[in-house]
């Protein structure tokens, strides 16, 4: 009780009460995951916007008299009228190997139930990537456990490929079977104790899909009891 | 049929013909206004909300709102006014709110910049850091 005392207190101290310089902005209309702010004069394109009640915003549009601003969760909760503030800081996510096995959503908060997510590093999301010239080329394969594919058209590690096809027609499983596939020899390389082998660690990017969707896909992962970590 | 993107150029023409010096001109806004009823013209009440936008828009710009939990003394006054006149310009309507919401201290709102060293606001940020 005595540490928790000596901490508030410390808080109190160190809390500093300046009138420091803040931008705000009044949403003027808001719908369809889509706000529009007057004000927010100093807002930046790719700036992360508090939009209250818990919400966060990306100032995407800017206006000579507002600011449109796409909606980072959930819309209904705003109105007009609200204030909206900027925080100086691009959208950014955190990363790092604590997000292995873990559910996130678009702004890297877990969605699974298993608490907070660790790690201390966050990288901005729009970001340049590096030149061709930095990049290491195309050597090592990735297994994707489909004959067809892995002898005919293997796909290398650090490459691009593309999957088309109508709906329903298993573009989705190739990429699920893709990433058992490749749990499995992680957990096989992990359990021979193989030095020399580099884990390839596989990240499920759901756009547009709907929630059950991804609910069955994470079941089937964890069905299939695949120990070695994902993140999704 | 002119459609809400040319209305609303339009409305942003006749604005700039409102702004003299910088600073908007009453007289030429309620002109501009007379002459548009008047015309009659389609969509003519449209254009005149989009107008009333950039108006109201420009004028929360140069308005300045001083909230405080209690009564500011006249000194008080005339030097958060003379303040907010040396880092905005002169043309600046100031107007004093009383706010006992805010606990203690004031609260400065200048078109979209504020200055918030309430004690509601320490307590908030207070609250964050935990």
């Amino acid at each position: 009780m005595a540490d928790l005392l000596q901490e508030i207190e410390a808080q109190i101290t160190g809390a500093k009460v300046t009138a420091a310089r803040q931008n705000v902005g009044v949403i003027r209309e808001v719908g369809d995951g889509v706000a529009r702010v007057e004000g927010l004069s100093d807002a930046m394109l790719n700036e992360m916007l508090d939009l209250g009640h818990g919400v966060t915003g990306l100032a995407l549009d800017l206006d000579e008299t507002e600011v449109g601003v796409v909606v980072l969760g959930d819309y209904t909760k705003l109105q007009e009228g609200d204030e909206v503030r900027t925080t100086g800081k691009l959208l950014e996510v955190p990363v790092g190997k604590g997000l292995l096995g873990r559910v996130v959503n678009m702004l890297g908060e877990p969605v699974d139930g298993k608490g907070p997510v660790q790690s201390d590093i966050a990288y901005p999301v729009e970001k340049m990537a590096p030149g061709i010239i930095r990049r290491q080329p195309v050597t090592q394969p990735v297994q994707t456990g489909i004959m067809a594919i892995d002898a005919m058209i293997p796909i290398g590690r650090g490459q691009r490929q593309l999957i088309i096809g109508d709906r329903s027609t298993g573009k989705t499983t190739i990429c699920v079977d893709t990433i058992i596939s490749q749990a499995r020899l992680n957990k096989a390389a992990e359990a021979a104790g193989d030095k020399n082998y580099r884990p390839l660690y596989c990240i499920y990017v759901a756009v547009g899909q709907k929630q059950a969707r991804i609910a069955r896909t994470i079941a089937v992962r964890a069905l299939l009891d695949c120990l070695w970590p994902t993140a999704t | 049929m002119q459609s809400n993107k040319q209305l609303r150029r339009e409305a942003k023409q006749l604005f700039r013909f409102c702004l003299v010096k910088g600073m908007l001109d009453e007289v030429r806004v309620i002109e501009a206004v007379r002459k548009v009823l008047e015309a009659n013209r389609r969509g003519h009440l449209a254009l005149l909300a989009h107008f009333r936008r950039l108006v109201k828009l420009e004028r929360v710009r140069h308005t300045a709102e001083v909230e405080s939990a209690a009564s500011l003394p006249a000194a008080l006054q005339a030097r958060v006014l003379s303040n907010v006149e040396h880092l905005y310009g002169p043309g600046i309507s100031t107007s004093f709110v009383l706010n006992p919401a805010l606990i203690g201290g004031m609260r400065i709102q200048v078109g979209s910049d504020v200055y918030d060293g309430s004690v509601r606001a320490g307590l908030e940020s207070l609250q964050k850091s935990f």
